[in-house]
């Protein structure tokens, strides 16, 4: 081998370190740049943000925000106005924060999954609660109560009698209300927006229109939209009058009340009208590039007709932004997290007490949890699962260090508006018979699955409602656990342990039926199945077998649909009162794919009770009615009520105003809402 | 050489194809419609909402429609069905005593092939010797085989939007001539369509000539659809949202993905080395008998136990040791609002803090196979003949341990982890679950979940192509490092 020179050794060895050391120099120098740039940035935010936030910076009250006044023709003074003030919102909250009150940081909370899209016609329920936070209602209800309405995009709502007996409901909008513009940088590269989309619109009556005019076009059927279209069925006319003003036309029903042919709309026409939302139709009705998507001049009506509107609004691009017109703001979605920020131009500067809300979405349930412990999240569902690791987290020395810090955790129990059932196919020959039913349910001990299983995280209902609303009849108790009463009626329904297996079974026409049956659950869920489990051991116990199938979500959501199940195990989240038992209960739907009815419950008294609730408008008469239905339920135990969830709000100590507006009876005289408002919570600074 | 390098290039395409063909089918045949209702509650349990109805037909016909899904899979039989075929297809249809989930499939089935009979559609609606019930039938199926789809882009031609226009007042018209129950004006009804067919029955080939019906039999299918995108390389968008195509949304993912196990798989090479040789130097000594036992353990422990072990007892309320920075337990990055105002470099540091154990969680289980197959490799080697001639020249003991050992044990370290280099598109869907990082294997996985056909189509023409061309280049590797091996 030839031996290289010294030299050029030393003179190879000295270019190569200066070489490393010009491209140091550089790294350093473009470091230096990259801090310099990004300090300009940071200053530039800071100063958009100040700028933006103007109004806001000086401390909120409700007199800053008042109207400016315009001619309002179709204001009929003399008729009364369906909305009632807030008292809680225009008086006690201002009170509660003080003179000087400014919304400051960020609500931190969690969701499991990744939603699809953020389309206003998405089923998925969060996705509906975030459009909720950036989009305003005609009504919204009274801080506390039930079916009473406060203004919120409307200031009067009048009802007018026509001469063909119909009710026209009037909407008068708020002056001054505007869709904020959309942000560039919030979409894909590929979707290049025309200015039009980047400045602020009025939001006026044809956004409320489009509304309408979405859920009811026949080629849009999305879930979501398809109850509602249901409910407008009775709409007879949808009018805008001018910018701020339009009206609802209800068809008035000729019906027998008290042995009297009166007219009147449905029950529910009046919440559904109070309830309607509007459509950003400066961002709906356009291609981005500024044109619209259908020519919407020929016809009218278009966006309630056209089919390819209809398509081009489902697919539509802008799916994965919310215009936003509400108390709060989006400000983007990305793969980890959904934030908004607060609207410092909406009307009531009460609507939103932080600056921000940031919602991340997490694989699973435990990340959350662990999530909450680390102090990354503001507030925390607590489930029964977790409260054994929640105890011993309160013991542990992290804990402790949070609480010097100002972190300590607060809990607040509170009734949840869901429960959890069973549910028996009624097409099954086993389940037909309601006697049978009773007795499966006296065969669960269900107090002791709430001691065991949901540790005191759960109560015992009788009939399936909310227990603080008027339709739950407190009068009825829970079936009692009664396993030798249970025997007793299955055996005078004809089951005997025949073979010697210790199975029960009966003689039938067809042959022999063995009382064995599937048991259908959603197996990622630990509770869920520990209660599965529970069941099959205690009916195993009086002679039935019940084979446990546990199943993912999409095969659940098909059995369901498909009615192919004996029995399940499934929660019902419940809407606000008025309850609406159609959906659930009335015999038409009992054999519809996919119906809400899935059990086939059929019961001709329960038909005409619902008929009879649909335009029942006194309230004493309403409740005897409702108590009616829960007798029924009482007797005919088409679902066995497992429980109703009575979850563990935990919040660190700087959320503030986190109690149940029906505890403070003194702030708020008569509420009856009992789940925590998470929409008045604020931030204190440590 | 050359030959064999040819046929094995024409091959790949035909293996892929064939791929496709058996993937395309076993997936189309799997059960289920790719949408859910049932929600998970905050509690984590299965909950559903009063407020979602019961939809008609029109509910998922518009995403039928779009990803081909009204279509049968490889061949279209449904030109040539004849009127009795027919109208025994809507007699069954009718049965009252049929299960829901069977009436439910049936409507879908002859809602599908409306279009393909529509002409026999309009004989049985205008037979007067039809019942009522029948007819009725009829009507709602012509009308689903007549309702078209408009042309959905982000800016459509002059010629698109003029087709929109038509075909929106169209199917308005058709919408409204749906009949209700028992309806008196069904005779009209039925006379209008009558009208619309004959007007619009050149235009949309409501009563094909054999050529176009074997044009149909053959391309107006699923699998001809899907191979007409594939070998453009458009591999279709996200079920959900169809701004993000299939490769964008793997590409984004691909950062995660390859940090998570390129960097694992680099430091599980240079570690395995040093323990590797450690160990076979310092034979069935203590050193060597305990690392043993510890990479036995670990080679024992699964995954879904160390991960969580990693989280609870590791990460939580705990600092990096020596220094006051939190341990975070899950994402690739801090939040995006502190991440975005980071200098490049305190990014790196960010992300490498975040993946501390996500790395170990990944690497222990290889790094525990591949230090124990060094080690054995290594003893080996040094029991050859070579080995000792080397001792006996007096070379010295780094120098063999380098040149004559490491060199030789190599091949068989380098083969081992090699065949790990497949894994890198799977992804981990364990590790990425419960570390909350987005990558390959939970998208893939939850792609499954959803039955979202493109991406998980992807994944299976993405990884059979991979691996045809991994063994492609592995055969050739073999005659290179074998001069024994040819390929003739």
């Amino acid at each position: 081998m030839r031996k290289e020179s010294f030299i050029f050794s030393l003179l190879r060895l000295l270019v190569s370190v200066a070489i490393l050391l010009l491209l140091l120099l550089l790294y350093w120098s473009f470091s230096l740049m990259e801090t310099d740039i990004k300090s300009i940035k940071s200053a530039i935010e800071q100063l958009t943000s100040t700028v933006h936030d103007l109004p806001q910076s000086a401390p909120l009250s409700n007199a800053a925000q008042v109207p400016k006044k315009r001619e309002r023709n179709y204001i009929q003074e003399a008729l009364p106005n369906l909305l009632v003030d807030d008292l809680f919102y225009d008086n006690i909250l201002p009170e509660l924060l003080g003179a000087g009150f400014k919304p400051e940081g960020s609500l931190e909370t969690a969701v499991v999954g990744k939603p699809d899209n953020l389309h206003p016609l998405s089923s998925w329920y969060n996705v509906n609660v975030w459009l909720a936070l950036c989009n305003v209602a005609v009504s919204h209800p009274t801080f506390g109560y039930f079916e009473s309405y406060s203004p919120n995009a409307a200031i009067k709502v009048e009802a007018r009698e026509t001469e063909d007996h119909n009710i026209e409901y009037w909407i008068h909008l708020r002056e001054g209300m505007y869709w904020e513009p959309l942000k560039q940088d919030h979409f894909p590269s590929s979707v290049k927006l025309d200015p039009h989309f980047l400045k602020r619109h009025p939001l006026t009556a044809h956004d409320f229109k489009l509304g309408f005019d979405v859920i009811m076009n026949p080629f849009i059927e999305e879930s979501s939209s398809a109850a509602l279209k249901l409910m407008f069925d009775d709409v007879l006319e949808f009018k805008v009058v001018d910018d701020l003003t339009f009206y609802v036309r209800w068809k008035g029903h000729l019906v027998e009340i008290d042995s009297q042919k009166v007219y009147r709309p449905k029950y529910i026409a009046k919440n559904i009208t109070m309830g309607l939302t509007p459509l950003a139709s400066f961002v709906y009705q356009f291609y981005p590039d500024g044109k619209k998507i259908i020519d919407d001049t020929k016809e009218p009506d278009p966006y309630r007709t056209n089919s390819s509107f209809a398509q081009f609004f489902l697919q539509h691009w802008a799916k994965n932004v919310i215009p936003s017109c509400g108390p709060m703001r989006f400000e983007g979605m990305s793969d980890e997290q959904i934030r908004f920020s607060r609207n410092p131009n909406y009307y009531s500067p009460y609507a939103c007490l932080v600056e921000k809300r940031n919602i991340t979405f997490k694989p699973i349930e435990d990340t959350i949890w662990q999530g909450f412990k680390q102090g990354a999240l503001s507030f925390y569902s607590l489930t029964p699962e977790h409260l054994f690791d929640f105890e011993n987290f309160l013991k542990s020395d992290a804990y402790k260090k949070q609480e010097k810090n100002g972190e300590a955790i607060h809990e607040l129990d509170y009734l949840f508006r869901s429960f959890t059932y069973l549910g028996w196919n009624q097409t099954n020959p086993l389940f037909s018979n309601y006697r049978v039913r009773q007795a499966l349910t006296l065969a669960i001990d269900r107090k002791r699955i709430i001691e065991q299983i949901l540790k005191e995280m759960g109560f015992e209902i009788a009939t399936p409602f909310y227990p603080f609303s008027k339709a739950y009849n407190p009068a009825l108790k829970p079936y009692p656990f009664d396993p030798i009463k249970a025997k007793r009626i299955l055996e005078e329904e004809g089951f005997y342990d025949r073979s010697g297996t210790g199975v029960l079974s009966k003689e039938t026409p067809q042959g022999p039926l063995n009382f064995e049956f599937n048991l259908t659950y959603f197996v990622k869920n630990p509770t869920s199945k520990s209660i599965c489990e529970f069941v099959s051991t205690a009916l195993r116990e009086i002679g039935i077998k019940c084979n446990l199938n546990g199943v993912d979500i999409a095969d659940l959501t098909k059995l369901f649909e498909d009615k192919n199940f004996d029995a399940y195990l499934l929660a019902w989240a419940l809407a606000n009162p008025p309850e609406d038992l159609r959906s659930l209960w009335h015999s038409s739907l009992a054999k519809e794919k996919g119906s809400p009815n899935s059990i086939g419950f059929k019961n001709d008294e329960v038909d005409r009770i619902i008929e009879e609730l649909t335009y029942e408008y006194d309230p004493a008469r309403r409740q005897q009615l409702f108590f009616r239905f829960g007798e029924i339920f009482y007797k005919e135990v088409p679902y066995t009520l497992i429980h109703a969830s009575k979850p563990t709000l935990l919040y660190r100590d700087n959320i503030q105003n986190v109690f149940l507006p029906i505890d403070r009876q003194d702030l708020i005289p008569g509420a009856v809402v009992s789940e925590p408002d998470d929409s008045i919570f604020w931030i204190k600074k440590r | 050489m050359i030959a064999y390098l040819l046929r094995r290039l024409i091959l790949l395409p035909i293996t892929l194809f064939f791929i496709i063909l058996v993937n395309f089918v076993i997936i189309n045949l799997a059960p289920g419609e790719p949408t859910t209702l049932t929600e998970i509650s905050t509690t984590g349990e299965a909950v559903r909402r009063g407020t979602q109805a019961v939809t008609g037909d029109m509910r998922y016909l518009q995403f039928r429609e779009f990803y081909g899904l009204t279509l049968p899979i490889l061949f279209n039989p449904w030109p040539f069905y004849s009127l009795k075929t027919v109208t025994n297809e809507i007699k069954e249809s009718l049965d009252a005593s049929l299960s829901i989930e069977k009436q439910d499939e049936l409507r879908l089935k002859i809602g599908d092939q409306a279009r393909f009979i529509m002409d026999k559609l309009l004989h049985i609606m205008e037979d007067p010797k039809s019942s009522n019930e029948m007819k009725e039938k009829a009507v709602r199926f012509f009308i689903r085989g007549g309702v078209r789809q408009a042309v959905v882009s982000p800016s459509p031609t002059e010629e698109e939007k003029i087709y929109n226009e038509k075909i929106a007042k169209e199917n308005y018209f058709l919408i409204q001539q749906l009949p209700e129950k028992n309806d008196p004006n069904l005779q009209k009804k039925i006379e209008e369509l009558s009208k619309w067919y004959k007007r619009s029955k050149e235009e949309y080939q409501f009563e094909p000539t054999t050529w176009q019906k074997l044009r149909m039999f053959f391309f107006e299918t699923r699998f001809f659809r899907y191979m007409t995108r594939v070998v453009t390389l458009d591999f279709g968008t996200l079920r959900n949202d169809p701004n993000k195509s299939v490769i964008s949304e793997v590409t984004k993912r691909f950062k995660y993905s390859l940090t998570l196990s390129i960097i694992p798989l680099l430091l599980t090479v240079i570690l395995c080395q040093l323990f590797g040789f450690f160990m076979a130097y310092h034979q069935n000594t203590i050193s060597d008998l305990s690392l043993n036992l510890l990479f036995l353990l670990l080679y024992a422990a699964p995954i879904f136990v160390v991960a969580p072990f990693l989280i609870e007892k590791g990460a939580l309320h705990n600092n990096f040791p020596g220094t006051s920075t939190p341990i975070p337990i899950g994402g690739f990055s801090s939040p995006e609002d502190l991440f975005s105002k980071m200098t490049s470099w305190e990014r790196i540091v960010d992300i490498l803090l975040h993946l501390a154990l996500p790395f170990m969680a990944v690497m222990y289980g290889s790094l525990a196979a591949q230090t124990r197959l060094t080690r054995t490799a290594v003893l080996e080697v040094m029991r050859q003949d070579y080995v000792r001639t080397a001792k006996a020249k007096g070379v010295s003991s780094w120098n063999i341990m380098v040149d004559h050992v490491g060199r030789n044990a190599a091949i068989t370290i380098v083969t081992a982890v090699a065949s790990s280099f497949g894994a890198v598109l799977g992804g981990s869907l364990i590790v990425e679950t419960l570390f909350d990082i987005n990558g390959f294997g939970k998208f893939f996985y939850d792609a499954v979940i959803n039955r979202d056909y493109n991406v998980i189509m992807f994944s299976a023409i993405s990884g059979s192509f991979l691996a045809l061309v991994g063994y492609f280049i592995a055969d050739f590797l073999y005659m290179w490092l074998d001069p024994r091996v040819t390929l003739e």
